[in-house]
């Protein structure tokens, strides 16, 4: 949901808008103090539930930190624990896989229904709240909600899917990992691409309309007007699109608590669910904190990454 | 050249209504494919609030009843004894989500007028610091959140909850608001607080009802996003009577003896989808230039 931000972060306009808005203007004594005193319930919030917690993160997970009884500090070792647990390096694995598959077709997906919706049609302004409406709800009741829809039993999938010959009666699909994670696939899908598809046409709106009928006049056909001025002029929504894509995919947890508990097999643990794991059902939480700090550098990688690409582009 | 341009765009625009109306197919077989995947996404949705109304035999059976021989609220009543009721959970994460819409909101715009308007010491790195955020993942402080609960006394409150839901809002909330500030007219500002005495009273007087839009839409993005979240309050609350509605149907699913009852799980997924929902039918544009205010620029 936090679009706008991350273009913020995009482009890198920091507060300069804030700055120019106010040039010239004459300051009133006190106003250094005012400032404080608006800006400080924000402050308050952020000091105690957000800086805090990062720097107690950081220094927690240098410890033994049991859930009852007082922690020790115990140096490296709960990250050299993190680094020699093959359970963790799958968790990443699972991750890592998980989020090239679901992004790319997300992505991918989402730009397909901003061209379909794009170009005015009788009923169009329908059509996009459908595809958008799934946005709006939870990941938490979506997940138990296709998990319903796909129960061998009483599930309309497994029904439909037998009516055509997919999958035998009865067959359980969450029994196997590549039908859970397609599952999962196909829910997440259901659940995002209605956002990142209004960004997308956000960003298409704001392309000037004589650009197309130029390209028109030069005869371009429609898949030169889509490759060489659709998607280089919105270059930006779509790399802001990737970013929240990738980051988003990256943390899934809610779905798979919901509907796969993590299995077959564990072979579903994400790294959010592995940090869970760690941090709230195993008894060290200074090693859930050590999950936490590799989940907050591999983000952060992440996001400078895509940052740069963008300003390198730009 | 000018000329010469105006006609090329006239006669490009004729030329592109033109070749609308010799393609009549074409544009019918987007029309047809965009139904289509709209009735596809709509369907999980009107599937599962179906199933809510359906008579609890035939929301179980196998194979499942396409539509109910007669509508009923059983799944609901079901659901409203379980443990502790319903309502109960409902009113858990009412609370909790108005608490969060209501701080998020006052202490955005108080953030976002400061930014905007005021020039204060450290104001670039206390606005840096809340849109950096962002770039931390807040699973990951839910380890030590938990520890400052505990030193806070919040634990297994809805108040703590909603302070940690405000918080995580406060990227977009006061980056929304400053956006919404610095677009007034500037003349029409100085005027105002020319004639309200003080930067401070123009505030109540004029300017809250000037961004009044940009307050709609971080009032609606701190709904949804407090009535949804699942995580944080999975790990911070651990009373059951405390569960916020998510929480709660999760532990409803897995119900005794790995029995579900799937009408109930669907009529609190229905009461769950409900409210975001027609929020969302009521409050679409604001949806939009939520998004609009960044994407673009």
């Amino acid at each position: 949901m936090n679009a706008t931000l991350h273009a913020d972060l995009i482009g890198g306009r920091g507060t300069r808008a804030g700055t120019k808005a106010r040039k010239g203007a004459a300051y009133a004594r006190g106003e250094a103090s005012a400032g404080w005193l608006l800006a400080s319930p924000a402050s308050v919030l952020v000091l105690l539930f957000f800086l805090l917690p990062f720097v107690l993160t950081i220094y927690m997970s240098f410890f033994n930190w049991p859930t009852f009884g007082s922690p020790s500090p115990v140096g490296l070792s709960n990250y050299e624990h993190a680094l020699s647990d093959p359970a963790f390096g799958r968790a990443v694995l699972f991750t890592v896989s998980y989020t090239a598959i679901a992004s790319v077709l997300g992505v991918a997906i989402s730009l397909g229904l901003a061209l379909l919706v794009r170009p005015r049609f009788p009923g169009r302004t329908a059509v996009r709240a459908l595809l958008f409406a799934p946005v709006t709800i939870g990941f938490a009741p979506a997940g138990l909600l296709w998990l319903s829809m796909s129960n061998s039993q009483t599930g309309i999938l497994p029904a439909i899917a037998m009516a055509w010959g997919i999958a035998p009666s009865g067959t359980d699909w969450f029994a196997r990992t590549d039908s859970t994670l397609v599952l999962v696939i196909v829910m997440t899908i259901w659940k995002t691409v209605g956002l990142a598809m209004l960004v997308l046409l956000i960003g298409m709106d704001s392309i000037p309309a004589e650009i197309y009928e130029a390209a028109k006049l030069d005869g371009a056909r429609s898949w030169a007007t889509l490759t060489r001025i659709t998607l280089p002029l919105i270059a930006k929504p779509l790399s802001l699109v990737v970013l929240l894509t990738v980051t988003q995919t990256f943390l899934a947890f809610d779905q798979f608590f919901t509907m796969t508990k993590g299995g077959p097999n564990n072979s579903t643990v994400t790294v959010v669910y592995y940090l869970y794991n760690a941090a709230f059902v195993g008894l060290n939480r200074g090693y859930g904190a050590a999950i936490a700090v590799i989940i907050v550098i591999i983000m952060a990688a992440i996001s400078i990454f895509q940052i740069r690409l963008q300003r390198g582009r730009a | 050249m000018t000329a010469q341009h105006t006609i090329r765009v006239a006669s490009a625009r004729s030329g592109r209504r033109r070749t609308a109306q010799r393609e009549p197919s074409r544009s019918l077989l987007r029309i047809g494919i965009a139904v289509i995947l709209a009735l596809i996404f709509a369907f999980p949705v009107v599937w599962t609030v179906v199933g809510g109304f359906k008579p609890t035999g035939e929301a179980n059976a196998s194979p499942p009843v396409w539509w109910p021989s007669q509508f009923s609220i059983e799944s609901f009543t079901t659901l409203n004894g379980q443990g502790s009721s319903l309502w109960n959970y409902v009113l858990n994460s009412a609370t909790a989500t108005l608490l969060t819409v209501v701080i998020t909101t006052v202490v955005a715009v108080l953030a976002g007028y400061a930014v905007a308007r005021f020039r204060f010491p450290g104001r670039a790195a206390f606005f840096a610091v809340t849109v950096g955020m962002l770039l931390v993942p807040y699973p990951a402080l839910l380890v030590s959140l938990f520890q400052v609960m505990i030193w806070l006394h919040l634990t297994n409150s809805l108040f703590g909850l909603s302070l940690i839901y405000s918080t995580f809002q406060l990227p977009f909330a006061i980056y929304m608001m400053r956006n919404s500030f610095d677009s007034l007219p500037g003349e029409l500002v100085e005027a105002a607080e020319i004639d309200g005495c003080t930067k401070i009273t123009a505030l109540p007087r004029v300017l809250l009802r000037l961004v009044s839009p940009g307050i709609v839409t971080v009032a609606l993005f701190a709904f949804v996003a407090a009535w949804n979240e699942f995580l944080a309050a999975l790990v911070l609350l651990n009373n059951n009577p405390d569960f916020t509605l998510p929480i709660a149907l999760m532990n409803a699913q897995s119900g005794p003896m790995n029995t579900i009852d799937w009408g109930a799980l669907q009529a609190g997924i229905t009461v769950m989808m409900l409210p975001c929902v027609l929020l969302f039918i009521l409050l679409q544009r604001y949806y939009v230039s939520g998004l609009v205010s960044g994407s673009v620029k």
